[in-house]
């Protein structure tokens, strides 16, 4: 459902993208060849950004945010690393972070280093999209924020 | 890693020696009977001593919900509708039959990824993506086909459930009532099943013969592919 606000010349910002599956699935035991045709549909991003950090940042900043603890899926807990949530978490990313290396490779993601401050990081992703909007003409509609650009409609059962 | 017993490749985990039972898809289009034989299959089995479990196409606890509410919806699209299919066909496949395999049991399968090939090409016209994405499906010991012509597939699902918007391929605009739809989309898929049965070797059996007689003839095609095959042993669950 994507494709809408694509077609009519907007920009999409996706946080995550299919790269996630490609280093997620894989480790979970899925061919990385399979994930990559399941994924044949899906547009090539024109910008496509990797935030990197070490595997020990990431679990102090979730374990120091309004969170305080992980999630069972993004901890691995379904694949039996280890009965303590931090260490699964420890082995399960830094499985994926491995993996994540090389699809960042094969596909040629920007590499950002998110162990920096955000208004650095910020100056730069914007110098960065702007180099790729470059001749891109803005378009808008309204000037009010849309929630909502299709909606579904109900059929009566015929029970 | 591409292995003889699965279609493609997909899930790395499964070593597919541990898989003992036996898996038989009964494929066709809507209103063949295909339930009613399965049925009447499954007690035949299970009465020589055979474990059996039936497994059904969108009968998974996780998405069989799911798929109701984007078809009531009616605006899915090919990629989301054939991976709606695919998903369900994934949970069933780990915690069904997988699992059955494993023990020796039979497997019964309501439709099996043909439907989906069939269904998601009448819609892209392309074979390539669909079957990739179905890779990792274990490729049955045995897949019987039942046929019909759309004319008598018509007049049945008239005279019984009535047709309905998914059945006839509205989304697909092929004609101006579900009536002219229904065959229309029918015979598309009918044909595809044709081309498939060739490709695949399917047992086609004439889905308008007598219950009775097409019963005897799926039979006929089950007892060569069990017959290295004992029955689990008090058609429990043994254990993997």
């Amino acid at each position: 459902m994507t494709f809408s606000p694509f077609k009519s010349w907007d920009i999409v910002l996706a946080d995550r993208y299919m790269y996630t599956a490609f280093a997620r699935d894989v480790i979970r035991g899925v061919s990385a060849q399979w994930v990559r045709k399941l994924y044949a549909f899906a547009i090539k991003p024109d910008m496509a950004f990797y935030f990197k950090v070490p595997i020990e940042v990431a679990i102090s900043r979730l374990l120091r945010g309004t969170r305080g603890q992980f999630k069972y899926y993004e901890a691995g807990m379904d694949m039996n690393l280890s009965p303590d949530l931090t260490q699964s978490f420890q082995i399960f990313q830094s499985r994926i972070l491995m993996e994540y290396d090389k699809v960042v490779e094969e596909f040629g993601l920007l590499t950002m280093d998110a162990t920096q401050d955000i208004e650095t990081q910020q100056e730069l992703m914007r110098t960065l999209v702007s180099d790729t909007l470059r001749g891109y003409k803005p378009k808008r509609g309204t000037y009010g924020r849309r929630t909502l650009f299709w909606r579904r409609f109900d059929v009566h059962k015929s029970e | 890693m591409v292995d003889a017993r699965f279609f493609g490749d997909g899930l790395t985990y499964i070593n597919p020696s541990e898989l003992k039972g036996k898996l038989i898809a009964i494929e066709g289009t809507d209103g063949v009977g295909r339930s009613t034989h399965i049925e009447l299959l499954q007690e035949w089995l299970e009465v020589q001593g055979y474990g059996v479990i039936t497994t059904g196409w969108t009968r998974s606890n996780l998405m069989s919900k799911t798929i109701e509410m984007a078809k009531a919806g009616n605006i899915v699209d090919r990629w989301s509708l054939s991976l709606l299919y695919a998903t369900d066909f994934a949970d069933r496949l780990e915690h069904q039959v997988i699992p059955a395999l494993r023990s020796g049991f039979v497997v019964l399968a309501d439709r099996y990824i043909y439907t989906a090939f069939a269904r998601d090409f009448v819609r892209s016209a392309d074979r390539t993506w669909i079957r990739d994405v179905f890779g990792f499906a274990p490729i049955p010991d045995l897949v019987c086909y039942l046929r019909i012509d759309v004319e008598t597939l018509a007049l049945r699902v008239i005279e019984t459930t009535g047709m309905n918007y998914w059945e006839s391929g509205m989304d697909l605009r092929l004609g101006t009532d579900l009536y002219d739809s229904f065959k229309k989309y029918q015979s598309l898929l009918i044909e595809e099943f044709d081309k498939m049965a060739i490709e695949f070797s399917f047992n086609v059996v004439d889905a308008r013969k007598s219950p009775e007689e097409i019963q005897n003839e799926l039979k006929g095609h089950i007892l060569p592919v069990l017959q290295n095959h004992k029955p689990v042993v008090g058609a429990g669950w043994t254990g993997a």
